[in-house]
């Protein structure tokens, strides 16, 4: 449910990170509270995001959730697939269902951010 | 909070739920899709016992509540429902109701979040008026309902009942027996499907929902019931209905009959029709996937009351409440997170009775 691999927000999102590129999306947790995802508000690409800032937007049936920037850097690339198919992310949030890629800007922030152990503890204290 | 007499059968299946005016109700049971497409293909079971059901009876009680509500309570039969409103002397809306004519009285369905609200009114109005021979009961925490809705929901239930469901019409209802329980069935409900609403004692709920469950009956959530009384362009108390707004505004201005002698609002709807209208509910259907939401603002002149994405359309809809000098314009601008975006003025309801399910229907297929 959580990969080892994965360092996680407090928002409930995730980065895979390799090298200096991070991609992004939400967590499994994230995507079964949301529900039926039905619209991702991407991010454009060649922005300059900010680490805990608002990136975009995930709709799902019933509610709004805005996406907070795991780490600062720039995007480098989008899910478009998930323009056609956003419910991509509940059947595959940690593969097919990323959102978005950025090119870290200061590695540094990584230390911000939780380990799977780190982030299920979170979840079993709410 | 309030707790239905199913909340504990709710979380042990798992149930996502919210608290919802005060009430725990589940918001989902697996997803609001799937659940969705459960009632507009098969049927599917939900928990309503958060509405208020109150029974008014008394020899002067038709006279009361034709004084006190919209619509014309002397045109009913016996057993038969009608939607109706009742309405403050501004002739805003304080509430959208059912009311029944039944054995020496009548019921009066309510929604949940204005039941103490109806209630208090409505003594009030006995006093005003001096009306002695009227007795209002309360039903809350004694009887409430469990609505069965979509095109099977009667050959599902009558395994179960007593009474012929074939002879029990549209906005009729029936004295009956759910497996040696007594209940009354009204054929009534609020997704734009055949269905019913079953009014049972709070201690047989539970016998109930289970004998429905076994039928295969997927359990639904509020979730599951907005979306689809968005798209039969049902107005919801709370976002389309409210004591801001006059029942001339909304497409179910019907139920206001100004050619009754006297009811509370008459005066004040008779002037606002004579100095013309200002405001009118439309549908709007979304030419992207972005969703216009509840107080989203339309540029031109205007609000959303409700939204959601359409199963049956495949495209996001909405309700909204424009300015009357707008009612010509075919697209409106709505401002969602600080961009504009373009939706087509359409006509109500969104979705119609048919075989062909649903624009997202296959997409959900190829995903599950």
């Amino acid at each position: 449910m959580y990969p080892s691999d994965l360092k996680y927000t407090r928002e409930h999102e995730w980065a895979r990170i390799e090298g200096d590129i991070a991609t992004v999306g939400i967590t499994n947790y994230a995507q079964e509270e949301l529900g039926d995802i039905v619209y991702v508000d991407l991010p454009k690409e060649d922005v300059d995001i900010h680490q805990m800032n608002e990136f975009g937007v995930v709709e799902s049936v019933k509610t709004v959730s805005q996406l907070y920037a795991p780490l600062s850097g720039k995007i480098i690339e989008t899910n478009k697939k998930l323009s056609e198919n956003a419910a991509l992310i509940n059947n595959s949030p940690y593969e097919d269902g990323w959102i978005a890629k950025i090119r870290i800007k200061d590695k540094s922030e990584i230390d911000e951010l939780m380990t799977a152990d780190e982030y299920r503890h979170q979840l079993e204290g709410m | 909070m309030n707790k239905t007499p199913l909340n504990e059968l709710h979380k042990q299946l798992n149930a996502k739920m919210v608290d919802f005016y005060g009430w725990e109700l589940p918001v989902r049971f697996t997803t609001i899709i799937d659940e969705y497409f459960a009632v507009r293909k098969k049927a599917g079971i939900f928990d309503v016992f958060h509405m208020g059901i109150f029974f008014i009876r008394g020899e002067k009680s038709e006279k009361f509540l034709d004084y006190i509500t919209a619509n014309d309570v002397g045109k009913l039969n016996q057993n038969q429902v009608q939607y109706s409103m009742i309405l403050n002397n501004s002739g805003k809306i304080l509430d959208d109701i059912l009311i029944t004519k039944y054995r020496d009285g009548f019921y009066m369905v309510v929604n949940g979040i204005n039941v103490s609200k109806i209630e208090k009114w409505l003594n009030e109005k006995k006093i005003e008026l001096k009306i002695n021979d009227v007795y209002i009961e309360n039903f809350l925490g004694w009887k409430g309902i469990i609505a069965i809705q979509g095109r099977f929901s009667a050959d599902i239930l009558q395994k179960h009942v007593s009474i012929n469901l074939n002879h029990l019409r549209r906005f009729y209802v029936m004295d009956s027996q759910f497996d040696e329980k007594k209940v009354v069935i009204s054929r009534t409900g609020y997704t734009g499907e055949d269905g019913f609403e079953i009014i049972a004692e709070r201690e047989d709920a539970v016998k109930i929902w289970e004998a429905l469950l076994k039928e295969g009956v997927k359990p639904c959530g509020l979730g599951a019931r907005d979306i689809l009384r968005l798209e039969a362009a049902f107005p919801l108390y709370g976002n389309e209905l409210s004591e801001d707004v006059s029942p001339l505004w909304t497409n179910v201005s019907w139920v206001v009959k100004l050619n009754k002698k006297s009811f509370i609002g008459r005066e004040a709807l008779l002037n606002e029709q004579n100095e013309g209208i200002k405001k009118k509910l439309i549908g709007l259907k979304g030419m992207e996937k972005v969703i216009a939401r509840k107080g989203h603002k339309i540029k031109e002149g205007g609000i959303i009351t409700s939204g959601t994405l359409s199963p049956f359309l495949g495209e996001p809809i909405a309700l909204a409440f424009i300015d009357k000098g707008l009612t010509k314009l075919k697209k409106l601008t709505v401002i969602i997170r600080d961009e504009e975006h373009s939706f087509d003025v359409v006509e109500l309801p969104f979705y119609k009775k048919t075989d062909n399910f649903g624009a997202l229907e296959s997409k959900v297929k190829i995903l599950r």
